[in-house]
């Protein structure tokens, strides 16, 4: 028996799996926000840069600073937040720390906030399950986009809280997107607000000389028995700590790469061949929907043979309320929710989900 | 909300520079403030708080005027009002290190001076002083000295009666940055602490005496678990314990025989003003 005390830690998953492009799609929409998207093609060619700049160019997003009641205003309400596709999230909130608010594009406005707000704020909501210890994180979800809601007595009883017990303006990204379209759309803000517009930031890298493993094949059944199932897993861990290699630009990866084994003993998986690599980077805050006109653009280009495969690498906020699902997510040591998608042809799509371990997402 | 409750303060005449550029470090790893700590041994704790906070702005910590303004301390966690927190709230803590167990410390509420100082630490040379400071002794936070061999053995029936009266133990991991056998005494002994406290009412801080001994939130954290403290435990002790010592602290100062806290009605802010049950129309009125 230990001397000391052991304690349970839960560990950060990685969901692998093998989905078709429609799947691959829905996991990009639930997924509500996004700061960067890399979009890798194992080619070098301007012409796929400009049609995937094309899919996301002109799109925008602001920077705010607003009371927590412009969302429940008549007019936000009825112009914006029953659209859909109007998101929101605070700035520079730390989610262990901090009060976090943020607007689902569903209309849902989650609140995960400290004790000491809870305790003054006056709305009812659950214990946060990605707090360290139960009582010291509370969250809670209103939903804006329910038709009876402005009816509700909980609709006057959120906006007493709102202009008295959390009546101080706080700083938010917004965007809001047309939900058939994908592009962005202007909002009116109050002139209090000071609200500034940002473009997306758009970045083209061409890496050359890269060793590029060949992907491991689709199995015919995810569920293999015996050993097998640790080679597969090997492949699909080795295949992302490449994806992982290249999105650090790591020089490990070059072909004419000579590194003292004491310093690095990394190598690509096998078997590889060298060859070229473009590279897009959007940053920004960017909007589920935004994310699937790249990757239908990605997909058109794998599905017309322009390129064997093609990766899409997205990384969400580490400090956002939810991660996929409007499941509820925490940091911590970790706080990752990010995904890799890597088209191939045939609608076959090799899928990452990477979540901390204090998410309450899982499949 | 990470705070470090125990950034040494320089004595008279010492150098400023150096716990400039502690805070300043500070303030970049993400802690929301520090306390600025005086050490004194015997009856010295009679003294006026020499404790002067540092101007933010002259930091490059972007601040407001009214921010600026507003002493941070402890009494505003209880205010019916409190004021808009700091950007980096400073903080006053007079750690008194008892030796003899027939000295009267005045540790106590009518010790005018001891009030000036937002927090109170005791370090204890001995087990019969642990075992006062653990029960009676008026304080906030039971400091031991980590980084020497630790003069007696930690008990649970002792530590669990500080637990119950809501002080927190604190262990300071600079000592293990600065020496390697105050390091090996800081792990074994806060190990121990962990294990009779099961992790729980302990407070973890810095006690840098130089910016290089600052470590940022999440390091701490992972130094922790060589004292056999859970990642989520740890942070805990960075931040959750922080806010009730805070509040200890705060129900010491502020709030009559621990129960009852009075405020007059007419030093509520305009927003704070339907607290005290004046309608909303009023408020529109007089502003």
């Amino acid at each position: 028996m230990s001397v000391y005390p052991t304690f349970d830690q839960g560990a950060p998953k990685l969901h692998v799996g093998f989905q078709s492009h429609q799947h691959a799609l829905t996991v990009c929409k639930t997924h509500d926000f996004n700061n960067a998207v890399d979009i890798l093609l194992p080619i070098e060619d301007a012409q796929l840069f400009t049609s995937i700049k094309h899919a996301i160019e002109g799109d925008y997003f602001y920077k705010a600073t607003l009371p927590l009641s412009f969302f429940l205003e008549g007019a936000t309400m009825k112009n914006y937040v029953c659209q859909g596709g109007f998101t929101a999230l605070r700035c520079n909130a730390k989610i262990d720390t901090d009060d976090v608010f943020a607007l689902l594009p569903t209309g849902v406005l989650v609140l995960n906030v400290t004790k000491d707000t809870y305790e003054s704020l006056g709305l009812v909501g659950s214990h946060s399950q990605c707090a360290t210890e139960k009582g010291q994180r509370f969250d809670v979800r209103i939903d804006l986009s329910d038709p009876d809601f402005k009816k509700s007595r909980q609709f006057d009883r959120v906006k007493w809280c709102f202009s008295h017990t959390l009546a101080q303006p706080f700083e938010f990204y917004v965007s809001f997107v047309d939900a058939k379209t994908g592009k962005s759309q202007g909002v009116e803000f109050p002139s209090k607000a000071n609200a500034k517009h940002f473009p997306m930031q758009i970045q083209e890298t061409n890496m050359e000389n890269i060793l590029i493993p060949s992907l491991p094949s689709h199995p015919t059944s995810t569920d293999i028995p015996g050993p097998g199932r640790d080679i597969w897993r090997a492949d699909m861990l080795d295949t992302l700590e490449w994806f992982g290699m290249v999105a650090n630009e790591a020089t490990r990866i070059n072909s004419n790469d000579n590194v003292d084994p004491f310093y690095s003993v990394y190598a690509c998986p096998e078997p590889n061949s060298p060859g070229s690599l473009t590279r897009t980077s959007v940053g920004g805050f960017i909007h589920p929907s935004q994310i699937s006109s790249i990757i239908a653009t990605a997909i058109e280009q794998v599905d017309n043979g322009v390129v064997p495969w093609a990766a899409v690498m997205v990384w969400g906020f580490r400090d956002a309320p939810v991660s996929w699902r409007g499941m509820e997510h925490g940091c911590l040591l970790g706080g990752e929710n990010d995904y890799l998608l890597v088209f191939k042809p045939d609608n076959q799509c090799m899928l990452f989900q990477a979540v901390a371990s204090h998410d309450r997402f899982s499949i | 909300m990470f705070l470090d409750l125990n950034v040494p303060y320089p004595s008279h005449g010492g150098d400023m520079s150096e716990l400039k550029k502690t805070v300043r470090l500070l303030h970049q790893f993400g802690y929301a403030g520090a306390a600025y700590t005086v050490t004194v041994s015997g009856k010295d704790a009679n003294k006026p708080n020499p404790i002067k906070p540092l101007k933010l702005s002259e930091l490059g910590i972007p601040t407001t005027q009214a921010a600026e303004r507003c002493a941070s301390s402890v009494s505003a966690l209880v205010s019916a009002s409190p004021a808009p927190p700091a950007p980096f709230q400073q903080l006053t803590r007079l750690t008194v290190v008892v030796d003899d167990i027939a000295a009267n410390y005045q540790l106590n509420s009518n010790n005018a001076h001891l009030l000036t100082y937002d927090l109170i630490a005791v370090q204890p040379t001995s087990e019969k002083l642990f075992q006062a400071a653990c029960s009676v002794l008026e304080c906030d936070i039971i400091s031991l000295d980590m980084s020497a061999r630790l003069p007696f053995f930690l008990k649970a029936p002792t530590v669990n009666l500080a637990l119950q009266r809501g002080l927190v133990f604190e262990i300071s991991y600079s000592a293990a940055i600065r020496d390697p056998t105050a390091r090996k005494n800081l792990v074994s002994n806060a190990a121990a602490l962990v294990r009779i406290t099961r992790g729980k009412g302990v407070l973890l801080t810095s006690d840098a005496r130089k910016a290089m001994e600052v470590r940022g939130v999440y390091d701490v954290i992972n130094l922790a678990s060589i004292f056999s403290l859970p990642q989520d435990r740890a942070k805990h002790a960075l931040d959750a314990t922080c806010r009730a010592v805070l509040l200890h602290a705060a129900t010491r100062k502020q709030i009559h025989r621990g129960v009852v806290a009075m405020e007059p009605a007419g030093t509520l802010a305009q927003h704070d003003k339907w607290k005290a049950g004046v309608a909303a129309a009023d408020i529109a009125g007089s502003s």
